[in-house]
């Protein structure tokens, strides 16, 4: 390890040091107390510093060549600087949207932020990843946090629940991973993703690869390894649901996209049908429960899910569109469903999370603004213009399209039709007359600025793409 | 450099953040400002078709910028003889709903003004688009505010009805997505680079197979039908028209419908050259039906909305029946009938709004001899009735002759059955009238009170219009003569005789080609 690889790392280090100091700020100000004390907004300044920090960090790096470091294990280049991008974004809202919640409901804030963090460092280690062992340290770190976010309301049984069934189900999950990583390795004589490429087609190495699917798909929520979203979604806190809604499919998609278009690209003809089904069952399926749901927090999950399905389309579409479409995709998802999460966090019904959709209603009446940015969410995330969804949809539907995947191209269409029945029923309820009496609405100016950025990403990648569209075909020009 | 279009789609949307930043109690100022915002557009609008030149069949006011470079995306607006009276005829009509909605809108002023002018952007957009992106993007953002306000404050059964008019809309327009990115990867075919503009598209043929170019043309002739509505995809139509508060009845069926007849003359004939000559007779039959189903569905209704409704939906299929006859005269009475329809339906739902206004009444049969207590109200239904009927001297006339004039010669199998269509209406348009208005007067409608001063300044621009064109169409005629025969020629092209002279009333020399 040298001076030049640590600087390689530079914003992850700025992450850990702030949940460092998160954890440090929580027990000084705690003291010898059992119970966390520290609910003030410092811990939130803390890891907000960290997140601007690790911006800078990589903002000021040159935009120029990969730069290869750790032995050939982590590599910076344009992909990784999206992924980061797509994960510091996603933690600061996830640290802006939250205070007024952890305030309410007491839970430990430096826990909550340092594990925020350090669930970041892990999605960008992933995003970053040139080898099997360090893709599996990214996801191990990823998902540990989340984990214990998902159980960090200890007097909530099912926010225990929801923990204990995240962890048991990761962990079955990233056993899989682990040993595709080991057949892998066993077939190629090497867990070097530049390496893959040059692999024996063997079977043994399919076996790897679809294992390795398994412990990625877990983490995406893809059909047939979705079924903890809905409950760990519901048991979790809600900044927790939110903010792993987000990062897990950053850190996951990272992988995907390193292992399949990237590492992978001579067995794309078997994988990209494979891929394709799985996409496929997942935007069906996805929609189709989401439909039925009445608990916002269950309907975001399958929500969740049926994104999955889409993004997956630019996976097995390959090529430099389909990836730049999944790179667009997560930035686009990352603002508009922490924007859809925001708003439910303000909300609080009798001591409870308002968590049901009649509890939107009248919302408009009371905090008109926070109303329409849930309004321009649910918009976006059914995919219409002129809101990101759409945009992203787009690219996505160029890139199978373009790989001759019309099946994949039509079912993500017609899903989407599907899905404008839920997101529409959400919005209107929200901007409908009548009031639910027994919903408060807490006013924050650390969640607004929040909501506000959300928004703006929403609005701002949906109407005005080109930078950003130049930046995601920038990234994967090294795959053509 | 933002031109005069931009400007147009702007003012809209500068209004609709102007009234989003008052406070929602000042109602009157709300109003106002939608009413100002909605005029600012007229004025713009109306020195725009002042100004177009007649003559030419390609753009005018063409504005284009680099929307997204990198994928072939361009911000390109432009007027032709197809749009420019549709601009107009939008501009024209929404101060007017707006003026008519204080009367009706009550609840959630600002929000309506809000979403209303968010509608007029995305409708004067989807008219003068010409990137096909652009243009969905346009399209699917007008769904989305007309959605609400029909979910928001509409009648009863308004979440079903919105819902239903969403889903029904969308299912046809995703489609059109996937078929608008096949036809950019099609463009590339030659070996340039792929693009979404259209009139780069039109410069040379679409590089796929007759096969999937049929396939392309149902995916957007699907789109449009839904919107227009063509028969049998109208089932989402009375409800929507039935259960929207009655202004936004007038803007669904006034302009929505249009934007779908629109999309049909500016993407699917032009695009799609040869499938549309091998669906021409199709679509022809399918106007036949409609105009016949909806006749006579309409007779039989009880709900005065969803008996224009279904009305409105026959007059849709004489357009249709113009459009695919792909003959000069046939298409112009089409696009001229697009004006027409606007403001005589649009007319017609407005004061279907008044009566429910005053009455809250949705049955004919709950009125009887309102013309002994509302003269003026029933003058100006007796007079747009008429419109309606076609009666010459009135706009109606102009449009429906001409359609069926054009399609004699093409299609006589389809124009026999049509004419019973003008049969129709009048049968379901005087049994309205008859129904309402004439016979003893109710005495629970001896209070009813007459048109009032607000409610004059809203339906006589609409009349005069009526007149105005149905006595001198020249003016519409001659602007979009040139851009039609341009387009009927690129649809004759592939083989088959040329489109025929233009007709008399119309009496311009057709212009040059169609030119980017």
């Amino acid at each position: 390890m040298t001076w030049a690889d640590l600087s390689l790392i530079a914003p992850e280090l700025a992450l850990a040091a702030a949940a460092c100091a998160a954890l440090l700020q929580d027990a000084w100000a705690t003291g010898p107390a059992l119970e966390s004390r520290s609910r003030g907004p410092a811990a939130a300044w803390i890891a907000l510093g960290g997140v601007c920090a690790a911006l800078l960090l990589l903002g000021v790096r040159p935009a120029g060549a990969a730069q290869v470091g750790f032995a050939g294990m982590y590599v910076r280049d344009g992909i990784t600087r999206v992924v980061d991008l797509a994960a510091l974004a996603a933690a600061g809202l996830g640290v802006m949207l939250s205070p007024p919640y952890l305030e309410r409901f007491r839970l430990p804030a430096g826990e909550y932020h340092a594990l925020l963090l350090l669930s970041t460092a892990g999605a960008m280690l992933m995003g970053a990843s040139r080898n099997l062992v360090l893709l599996f340290l990214g996801l191990e770190m990823l998902s540990f946090p989340l984990y214990v976010l998902a159980a960090l309301a200890r007097r909530s049984r099912r926010s225990q629940e929801a923990g204990l069934k995240y962890l048991l189900l990761g962990a079955f999950a990233t056993a899989f991973f682990v040993y595709g990583v080991a057949l892998v390795y066993g077939a190629s004589g090497t867990a070097d993703l530049s390496r893959l490429g040059r692999a024996p087609d063997v079977p043994l190495l399919h076996a790897g690869v679809a294992f390795l699917v398994i412990g990625l798909g877990f983490e995406a929520a893809l059909v047939p390894f979705h079924a903890w979203a809905p409950d760990v979604y519901e048991g979790a806190p809600m900044p927790a649901t939110a903010f792993m809604s987000v990062i897990a499919k950053v850190g996951a998609f990272a992988g995907l996209l390193r292992l399949f278009p990237q590492a992978l690209p001579q067995l794309a003809p078997a994988w990209g049908q494979m891929l394709a089904a799985i996409a496929v069952a997942t935007m069906i399926l996805g929609n189709l429960a989401a439909l039925a749901q009445s608990n916002v927090k269950r309907l975001l999950a399958y929500s969740g899910v049926a994104h999955a399905g889409y993004i997956l389309i630019g996976i097995a579409s390959g090529g430099p569109a389909g990836s730049s479409a999944v790179l667009y995709y997560l930035l686009v998802y990352v603002a508009m469903n922490l924007g859809a999460f925001g708003v439910l966090l303000l909300l609080e019904r009798r001591g409870e999370e308002a968590d049901r959709v009649e509890d939107l209603a009248g919302l408009l009446g009371r905090a008109p603004w926070a109303a329409v940015v849930l309004a321009a969410c649910m918009v976006s995330l059914a995919g219409l213009p002129p809101t990101a969804g759409f945009i992203a949809k787009l690219y996505l539907f160029r890139a199978a399209l373009q790989d001759h995947r019309v099946a994949l191209a039509l079912v993500g269409a017609l899903t989407s039709v599907v899905s404008v029945y839920y997101y529409l029923r959400v919005a209107s309820v929200a901007l409908s007359a009548g009031a639910a009496d027994a919903v408060a609405v807490r006013h924050s100016r650390f969640a607004g600025v929040g909501l506000a950025l959300a928004a703006a990403g929403v609005l701002w990648l949906g109407i005005v793409p080109g930078a950003i569209t130049a930046l995601v075909q920038q990234a994967v020009q090294a795959l053509r | 450099m933002p031109g005069i279009l931009t400007a147009l789609v702007a003012v809209p949307l500068i209004g609709a953040a102007g009234v989003a930043l008052l406070p929602a109690g000042r109602v009157r100022a709300v109003r106002a400002v939608g009413l100002v915002t909605t005029l600012a557009a007229l004025a713009l609008a109306a020195w725009v078709w002042a100004r177009f030149a007649p003559g030419t069949s390609g753009l005018e006011f063409e504005e284009r910028a680099a929307w997204v470079p990198a994928v072939g995306i361009a911000y390109h607006l432009g007027l032709d003889g197809l749009s420019v009276s549709l601009v107009a005829l939008t501009a024209f009509l929404f101060p007017l709903a707006l003026a008519a909605a204080a009367g009706q809108v009550r609840d959630r002023v600002k929000a309506f003004v809000v979403t209303a002018l968010l509608l007029e952007a995305g409708l004067l957009g989807t008219f003068m688009a010409q990137d096909l992106v652009l243009f969905y993007v346009f399209w699917e953002a007008m769904l989305v505010p007309m959605y609400f306000l029909i979910a928001l404050w509409g009648g009863a059964g308004r979440a079903g009805a919105a819902i239903k008019f969403f889903l029904y809309t969308m299912a046809g327009s995703i489609l059109m997505l996937v078929a608008i990115v096949a036809v950019y990867l099609g463009s590339a075919a030659g070996g340039g680079a792929p693009t979404f503009d259209l009139p780069s598209l039109l410069r040379e043929p679409l590089g796929v197979a007759p096969g999937v170019q049929a396939v392309l043309f149902a995916a957007f002739a699907v789109a449009f039908a839904i919107k227009m509505p063509v028969w049998p995809l109208h089932t989402w139509l009375p409800d929507a028209y039935a259960e929207a508060p009655p202004v936004v009845t007038v803007l669904l069926a006034s302009l929505m419908a249009k934007a779908g007849a629109y999309g049909l003359l500016r993407f699917c004939l032009p695009l799609f050259p040869e499938a549309s000559r091998a669906f021409g007779p199709l679509l022809s039959a399918l106007a036949v039906v409609g105009i016949l189903y909806g006749g006579a569905v309409a007779w039989a209704q009880g709900d005065m909305r969803r008996l224009l409704a279904y009305g409105s939906m026959s007059h849709m299929g004489f357009i249709l029946l113009g459009i695919f006859a792909f003959d000069v005269p046939a298409v112009q009475g089409s696009l001229i009938q697009m004006v027409n329809h606007g403001v005589s339906t649009g007319a017609l739902f407005l004061l279907a709004g008044y009566l429910l206004e005053r009455t809250g009444r949705a049955r004919t049969d709950a009125y009887g001899g309102v013309a002994a207590t509302a003269p003026a109200l029933a003058a100006a239904a007796l007079i747009v009735v008429l419109s309606s009927l076609a009666l010459p001297g009135t706009n109606g006339f102009i449009g429906e002759f001409l359609i069926l004039v054009g399609t004699f010669q093409a299609r006589p199998a389809a124009a026999v059955p049509a004419t019973l269509g003008t049969v129709a209406a009048a049968a379901y348009l005087l049994a309205f009238v008859g129904r309402v208005f004439h016979g003893p007067l109710r005495d629970d409608l001896r209070a009813l009170p007459d048109l009032r001063a607000r409610e004059y300044a809203v339906l006589v621009p609409l009349i005069l219009v009526i007149f105005w064109v149905g006595l001198y169409p020249q003016p519409l005629l001659v602007r979009s003569e040139a851009t039609v025969t341009a387009v009927l020629r690129r649809v004759a092209a592939a083989h088959g005789p040329a489109p025929r002279a233009a007709p008399a009333v119309g009496s311009r020399a057709g212009g040059g080609e169609r030119t980017p």
